[in-house]
């Protein structure tokens, strides 16, 4: 119930961090009385539904409250593993839709993932993990894994080798090819200032802007007002967005 | 640049880009989901949820996690500790308990009342400095009506009995 493990090493030595924005709400959510804290989780699930905006982050504030933040035993985590599900459905049943898989293969696939993931969600385990980090780059990741068996089982039509571990791995942690491929593209793309503002945000995690002067932030580096250094980074979002949302 | 630095760069950019193209794709997509299809989901998600349940529970256990004890509990609920005690230890016949104590327990302990009621059904638990062997050799345990119970209990004011019994006390 509480976060002392959240620097904590994985097994394969790697430190997984939160999102700062994932981070700040895990601290508030700490900061509240367990059953305030359950109270306020449920609020946050009521925010993953149909016609909504997704709240950048939330999932894996709900993942860190189904592992850590709430009683197993309670509304609050079985809320939020169940809005997890749910919302992991929707994600994989559009991506699904992408490969040229049958309906059963197609549902047996979604159904394996999402298994994978309740399964890691609801297994008793105290360090973070990728999961509360990354959570849809981990679940696409994971999908890409059991898609991948799929194709090399129906190619192979050899089930057992595949059990021998066969089939290629998707790691969670490592950068996917195709998501490189893209990151790179992405950055080829950029003006020498908005490549200096994305690595001063991502590289060097600096704030945009703040009102204390002893304070590094990209502001002060790039001699610009917080308020333009919003406009790039909103920029070159809505621009990397609107080409992976039409591809 | 260094080759390290270069990944671990790379690392950066793909956690805060790929979160950005991800959150938007299912932003997205949760605009357009039809309602019936989440609620479908969302059933699903839960039924895997109830079935991954193997934890112990216990009423004290719960009310602890929220930093509560039985007497706290018992003015939440306007009962005494004792009778909470027998509760919890399944002490008390199902079918007398009213609807309302469900209720109470299951929003004062902000658990699913299905939980509440499958928790009160389990077979009794017997405390090991009062068991009783009858000639079977089984523990031999009288079940007491929530209306009994009350109506012996001492530590409960007049009103909190009313409250729960009515004309009936």
């Amino acid at each position: 119930m509480n976060d002392e493990h959240a620097q904590n090493t994985q097994s394969s030595q790697r430190t997984y961090t939160r999102r700062p924005e994932v981070e700040a709400k895990v601290r508030d959510l700490l900061a509240l009385r367990p059953a305030q804290r359950e109270r306020e989780v449920m609020m946050l699930c009521s925010s993953i539904a149909p016609g909504h905006r997704y709240p950048p982050g939330i999932l894996e504030v709900l993942v860190w409250a189904v592992r850590h933040g709430c009683r197993r035993v309670s509304k609050a985590h079985d809320e939020a593993a169940a809005r997890i599900y749910a919302a992991s459905g929707v994600f994989l049943r559009a991506k699904v839709r992408k490969f040229a898989y049958t309906n059963v293969e197609a549902e047996r696939i979604v159904e394996e993932t999402l298994t994978s993931l309740m399964q890691h969600l609801l297994t008793d385990d105290s360090t973070i993990s990728f999961w509360e980090c990354q959570f849809l780059r981990c679940l696409s990741y994971r999908f890409e894994t059991i898609s991948a068996k799929s194709q090399v089982r129906r190619s192979i039509s050899d089930a057992a080798s595949i059990d021998d571990g066969k089939a290629p791995d998707v790691s969670d942690t490592s950068i996917a090819v195709e998501d490189l491929a893209m990151l790179r593209t992405i950055m080829s793309e950029l003006s020498d200032e908005e490549r200096h503002v994305l690595y001063l945000k991502c590289v060097e995690q600096l704030p945009e802007e703040s009102a204390d002067s002893s304070v590094d932030t990209i502001a002060r580096r790039v001699g610009k007002t917080g308020r333009t250094v919003r406009n790039v980074l909103t920029r070159i979002r809505e621009r990397y967005v609107e080409r992976e949302n039409i591809q | 640049m260094n080759p390290n630095d270069e990944q671990s760069n790379e690392q950066a950019y793909a956690k805060h880009l790929l979160s950005d193209i991800h959150e938007a794709q299912l932003d997205t997509l949760l605009q357009n989901v039809a309602s019936s299809e989440f609620d479908e989901l969302i059933k699903a998600g839960s039924s895997v949820v109830k079935s991954a349940k193997t934890v112990t529970w216990s009423l004290s256990a719960s009310a602890t996690e929220l930093g509560m004890d039985l007497p706290e509990l018992g003015r939440h609920l306007r009962l005494s500790a004792e009778i909470l005690q027998k509760l919890d230890l399944r002490l008390l016949r199902v079918s007398t308990l009213p609807e309302r104590l469900f209720d109470l327990l299951a929003d004062t302990l902000i658990v699913p009342v299905e939980h509440i009621r499958a928790y009160v059904s389990l077979p009794p638990a017997i405390p090991s400095g009062i068991r009783f062997h009858a000639a079977s050799g089984e523990p031999n345990v009288v079940l007491e009506s929530f209306e009994d119970a009350l109506l012996d209990e001492d530590d409960i004011s007049d009103d909190d009995r009313a409250y729960w019994l009515g004309d009936r006390c």
